[in-house]
């Protein structure tokens, strides 16, 4: 859409001052603060997720299957006796780590070929175009799904499966901003310097689409987290002992009745998270640039 | 106009051989083929040998590609080898079932979704806007499977009111519909409260002001306006992604829709099916966006004449 | 102009309510008892994923086999203290050298097309089976009849072993003595099929058309969902009862939801689920003819040294998975011969020994222990098995590393023979050693079965067996038992499942035949 690709020069001029006013604009938004340390907290939790957890995630306590809640374990335990407070603490980790990891391997395949496309224009735009109008015509969960199948389950194929799939918006979005940008009279003026079009490309027009960069990615990184939880609900995310809300979930489902906190706590986990990273994300689009609508 | 529809026919078979053959890679590079699959407790390697003849595996890749594409031309995409009929009889009727759930979860974002945006927008900054709208932040960070789970366990299990399962009566599509739909609602609901807010800040409100013409009024009349657009898009693409396959929540209902036909055929490495689907994706992809741009071209001709240049 | 419009929200508030009623207002399904005049309803659900086809020598699996059996049957079944007892003939099998078998048909049985069940149409089932067209994945149920490799690999176009010597007389020719074969004539995977329907359907066998002599005649067929059959006024083998027969495909979570909302009134479920009902007094425990082991690939390192092996058996507490992650649902296992088949032998359980195990491994030359991996089916109950083994190992230093994926990528890195601890879990296609035996450990079986162990000492033992006369089979498969579970440590046998079933209070008269269930005299009562 058009409006997604008008970004105002005076927003390239002075990145200093201009981020510094997108934290006074980002500081003013209770909302975001509160979202922005609920996610601080989450990261704190995955880095010391061993310390925090009271047990290992693999540690079966074969006198305690499934049990209630209890004060030897808060949140009971699952069928293997494990402890389920200490599995989501430690499922934390493969949640963050699928939202920031993916994403940015999804970042990097779409800038590249956004700005490719975009600033070579004629057969390699067709081409690079058509790529994306091919990844972009399978479902993204259902693409997934199929890459889980080829190259298997585990928690880096998670990464490359969900990285693969999400590019396709930021590739385009790239494409068109590196359109409008290219036609600008300092890139003129590089090429007249002699530089080249590597330099002018990661030198001068990728550093001017920062703002969408990074309002991209915050709003794909709950989509992901969701695409992680969705594919381990099917079975199809990380290896055990390794464990993830979508999988807790899963498998919880079978004691919905008898012990509900099974379901229940995984469920609230990953719904805070994606709504933190949701809430922190509008609140950056905003500060960023309000013309930037989520339509994708 | 006629060399927009020549280029556009052309770009749509290059994506749609693109898919095919993207997707023939993905199969042939998955470990396991539907043969082993098959002969999962046959010993005898000459039989092995025999079934991977008679489905035709033994031939080479680009072989069975060609082959395939051949087929592709007369919409012959061949008998799934593990289901015993037809794709096509497959494909058309997992269509039923998707295609019918794709329309109910449209109209019931659609008719919700604009309620609560309407609502939300004319009590801005009120008790309703505020619950509207959490509500609609919330249901955006819901995943589909687990109010899937929670929709089924509260009206299936506990009330019994509606079918927790399978679509033997109609009712069977309540749920799955509601589910989607309302995940699907809360998106539409922002977005029509923001472009009826957005009607706000226009000189023509000024005007139309200054004319007597209520405020509702305007807010309503032009705000609607504002929000077909993004909408539409927004509808647009959950329609795609539907027919593609609702595979969580036709999971969660055990629907035998477009979704599960192909992941399943993908758990079997049942390569007919698969290519099949994804033709049909790609078709309704191209489709429907197709659809999405003339539907653009009539609200506002310049838009199309900006895309025709992107 | 607020209030208005609180107004018309209001209106839509009940317009969806009012529809939201009339959605509730219908629906419900469910069993029937038949009274009233009502026809007489059993409603069985179960995980049959692959139950895309009803015809039985397509699929090795349950999930086709008991839709099947409500149709056709073999010639022989079992009662439930698993004698093989006359079904469509008329007494057992007579042989004089266990290699020749007359089978005496019964006379009048009739398909559910009005033919009569003839010596052709059995001579018809086993050519059929054992015709390279056909695909059939079952070939090695039957395949020690005279001529069956022949005709399969193309060197033929007949079974010669299989002769129909009048209408109701047919003789079995075997390659080489086999005192089971009997068994093998009441396995499902040999149902009976009436040869001018089948010929006829073609494709659709199966699919759309599906004839027998069973109880129950085929009326609906969706793939994957459900199959529904209707009662055979005339079935051969006494009065049927229910009207209609439904099996539902169904996950575990659904089974049991549409159990409890009443939809349904019969389910098998697993045994994760098994545990919320502990306490109803619809749960039927029904223990297996079965069971769940670990093999190793001796051809892989570190496995192909036997203390590696015997120190993974020491370090596994099969105690603790039976009573805590199955929640005594089972039976620990320590013979590769499960309970109640010939050669089992009951040793006494052995506690876990982690330690001990430790010292075994240092002691061989593994001082820091040893990294193995294993690949399971994501899902499966073995999946589950590792799961628990893989945490029971790590306190002896053995490291397992547990790949859970699908199906055909399992299967693909099997018959590569990539996998170093194969988890198997095996139910009986007929109670016979050599069922579980030579299946899995002759060379001529394993390849594409399990890592290779074929011993060419084992593979002697085991083709003896096959020829040895009942009399003498006993003690030589507990002598194969306990070279493969005690000398060689080429299996750890983990459990002997339980198969869990839910049961309406009013159901009568199901036969538990493992995980099978014989539906012909069923009945809903009312009480």
């Amino acid at each position: 859409m058009e409006a997604q690709n008008a970004l105002s020069q005076e927003q390239v001029i002075t990145s200093t001052n201009f981020y510094h006013h997108v934290w006074e604009k980002l500081r003013e938004n209770k909302v975001a603060i509160v979202s922005l340390l609920l996610i601080l907290l989450l990261i704190v939790v995955a880095l010391f997720a061993p310390q925090i957890a009271p047990y290992d995630e693999g540690f079966q306590d074969t006198a305690h299957v499934l049990s209630k809640p209890t004060n030897i374990h808060w949140l009971g335990t699952d069928e293997f006796g494990r402890d389920i407070f200490s599995r989501i603490i430690y499922g934390t980790r493969v949640s963050l780590s699928v939202g920031i990891i993916a994403e940015l391997i999804a970042m990097t395949i779409g800038v590249l070929m956004g700005a490719l496309a975009g600033y070579f224009g004629g057969w390699v735009d067709s081409l690079i175009s058509r790529i994306i109008e091919i990844f972009g015509s399978f479902p993204k969960i259902l693409f997934a799904i199929v890459i889980m199948n080829i190259i298997g389950t585990g928690v880096i194929n998670v990464f490359i499966a969900i990285g693969m799939v999400g590019w396709t918006g930021m590739a385009r979005m790239i494409r068109s901003q590196i359109l409008q940008l290219k036609e600008n009279e300092y890139v003129e003026a590089a090429h007249s310097f002699g530089a080249g079009n590597t330099h002018i490309i990661f030198k001068h027009l990728i550093p001017n689409t920062l703002s969408t960069i990074i309002v991209n990615m915050t709003m794909a990184i709950p989509q992901d987290i969701m695409y992680e939880a969705s594919l381990s609900f099917l079975g199809l995310g990380v290896q055990p002992p390794t464990s993830s809300w979508g999988q807790i979930i899963s498998v919880g489902r079978v004691y919905i009745s008898t012990l509900p906190g099974y379901v229940l706590f995984p469920s609230i986990a990953l719904v805070l998270t994606v709504l933190a990273f949701n809430l922190l994300g509008d609140a950056l689009r905003d500060a960023l640039d309000p013309r930037l609508r989520r339509m994708d | 106009m006629k060399k927009y529809i020549r280029s556009r026919l052309i770009q749509t078979l290059v994506v749609l051989i693109g898919v095919t053959l993207l997707t023939f890679i993905m199969v042939n590079v998955a470990p396991g083929d539907a043969a082993t699959v098959m002969t999962e407790k046959i010993t005898d390697q000459a039989a092995i040998d025999r079934i991977n003849a008679q489905l035709g595996l033994d031939k080479p890749y680009f072989v069975q590609y060609f082959l395939f594409l051949r087929n592709l031309v007369f919409f012959d995409f061949g008998t799934s080898y593990f289901k015993y009929k037809p794709v096509m009889q497959l494909i058309i009727e997992g269509f039923r079932v998707t295609g019918t759930l794709a329309v109910t979860i449209i109209l019931f974002a659609l008719v919700v979704g604009l309620a609560m945006g309407i609502m939300a927008a004319l009590n801005r900054g009120k008790f309703w806007d505020q619950l509207i709208m959490g509500l609609s932040t919330l249901g955006m960070a819901l995943p589909s499977f687990l109010l899937a789970i929670l929709l089924q366990y509260i009206f299936g299990l506990k009330m019994q009111l509606l079918p927790l399962s399978g679509l033997t009566s109609w009712q069977g599509y309540v749920l799955p519909s509601v589910t989607m739909g309302m995940i699907c609602a809360a998106e539409v609901a922002r977005l029509t409260r923001t472009s009826m807010l957005d009607v706000l800040g226009q000189d023509y409100m000024r005007t139309a002001t200054a004319k007597g013409i209520s405020r509702q009024r305007i807010i309503l009349v032009h705000g609607l306006k504002n929000a077909l657009i993004p909408i539409l898009t927004f509808l647009g693409n959950s329609f795609k992604a539907i027919l593609g396959g609702a595979v969580l929540v036709e999971t969660v209902f055990g629907l035998n829709g477009i979704g599960r036909l192909l992941v399943d055929a993908i758990m079997q490495r049942d390569t007919p099916i698969i290519q099949g689907v994804t033709v049909y994706i790609a078709m309704i992809f191209v489709l429907v966006n197709l659809g999405i741009d003339l539907f653009y071209g009539l609200i506002d001709p310049r838009i199309r004449l900006a895309k025709d240049n992107d | 102009m607020k209030n208005k419009m609180q107004k018309q929200w209001l209106k839509l508030l009940t317009f969806f309510a009012a529809v939201t009623v009339f959605l509730v207002g219908c629906g419900g399904k469910g069993g029937s008892n038949g009274g009233d005049g009502e026809p007489k309803v059993l409603k069985y659900g179960r995980s049959a994923t692959q139950m895309t086809t009803l015809d039985g020598q397509l699929s090795t699996t349950a999930d086709v086999i008991q839709p099947a059996r409500l149709v056709a049957e073999p010639l022989y079944t079992y009662d439930k203290d698993m004698n093989l007892t006359p079904l469509l003939a008329e007494d057992l099998p007579k042989t004089e050298d266990n290699t020749t078998y007359t089978v005496k048909l019964k006379e009048g049985v009739k398909f559910h097309d009005g033919s009569e069940l003839k010596a052709d149409d059995v001579v018809f089932t086993f050519t059929r089976l054992y015709t390279p067209e056909t695909m059939s994945t079952n070939t090695f149920i039957a395949d020690m009849i005279k001529g069956a490799h022949a005709l399969l690999e193309g060197e033929a176009d007949a079974l010669v072993g299989v002769r129909a010597l009048d209408d109701y007389t047919v003789e079995f020719e075997l390659e080489d003595a086999y005192a089971p074969f009997p068994y093998v004539l009441g396995s499902e995977m040999t149902m009976i099929y009436p040869k001018e329907a089948t010929e006829k359907a073609g494709a659709d066998w199966g699919v759309t058309t599906f004839v027998g002599t069973g109880p129950y005649k085929f009326d609906e067929f969706v793939a994957a969902d459900h199959f529904k059959a209707v009662k055979n006024e005339d079935y051969h083998g006494g009065e049927v009862h229910l009207d209609e027969m439904w099996i539902y495909n169904m996950d575990e979570n659904t089974l049991a939801m549409e159990y409890e909302a009443g939809n349904i009134n019969s389910a098998l479920i697993s045994n994760k689920m098994a545990g919320n009902y502990a306490d109803s007094a619809d749960l039927h425990k029904i223990e297996a003819m079965g069971i769940f082991e670990v093999v190793f690939n001796t051809a892989m390192e570190p496995l192909n040294d036997k203390n590696v092996r015997k120190a993974f058996a020491m370090a596994v507490d099969k105690e603790a998975l039976v009573n805590s992650f199955l929640q005594g649902n089972a039976t620990p296992a320590t013979s590769a011969i499960p309970p109640k088949v010939l050669g089992h032998t009951d040793r006494p359980l052995t506690p876990a020994d982690p330690e001990g195990a430790k010292k075994l491994l240092a002691d061989n030359g593994y001082p820091d222990g040893v990294k193995i991996s294993t690949w399971v089916i994501e899902g499966n109950e073995l999946a589950d098995a590792a799961v628990v083994l893989q945490e029971q190992l790590s306190k002896a230093g053995i490291d397992m590393e547990v790949n859970l994926v699908d199906r055909a990528t399992y299967l693909d890195k099997r018959n590569a023979g990539e996998i170093q601890t194969v988890f198997r879990n095996w139910y009986k296609d007929y109670p016979d050693p050599d069922n579980f035996l030579y299946t899995f450990f002759h060379s001529n079986a394993t390849p594409n079965r399990t890592p290779d162990w074929g011993k060419p000492e084992t593979d002697e033992l085991l083709s003896e067996g096959r020829r040895l006369p009942m009399e003498k089979r006993e003690a030589h498969y507990e002598k194969i038992d306990k070279i493969l579970v005690e000398d060689e440590v080429a299996t750890v046998p983990l459990y002997y499942p339980v198969f869990h079933y839910l049961m309406n209070e009013n159901i009568e008269g199901i036969v538990y035949v493992d995980g099978l269930l014989d539906f012909t005299h069923a009945n809903v009562v009312s009480k």
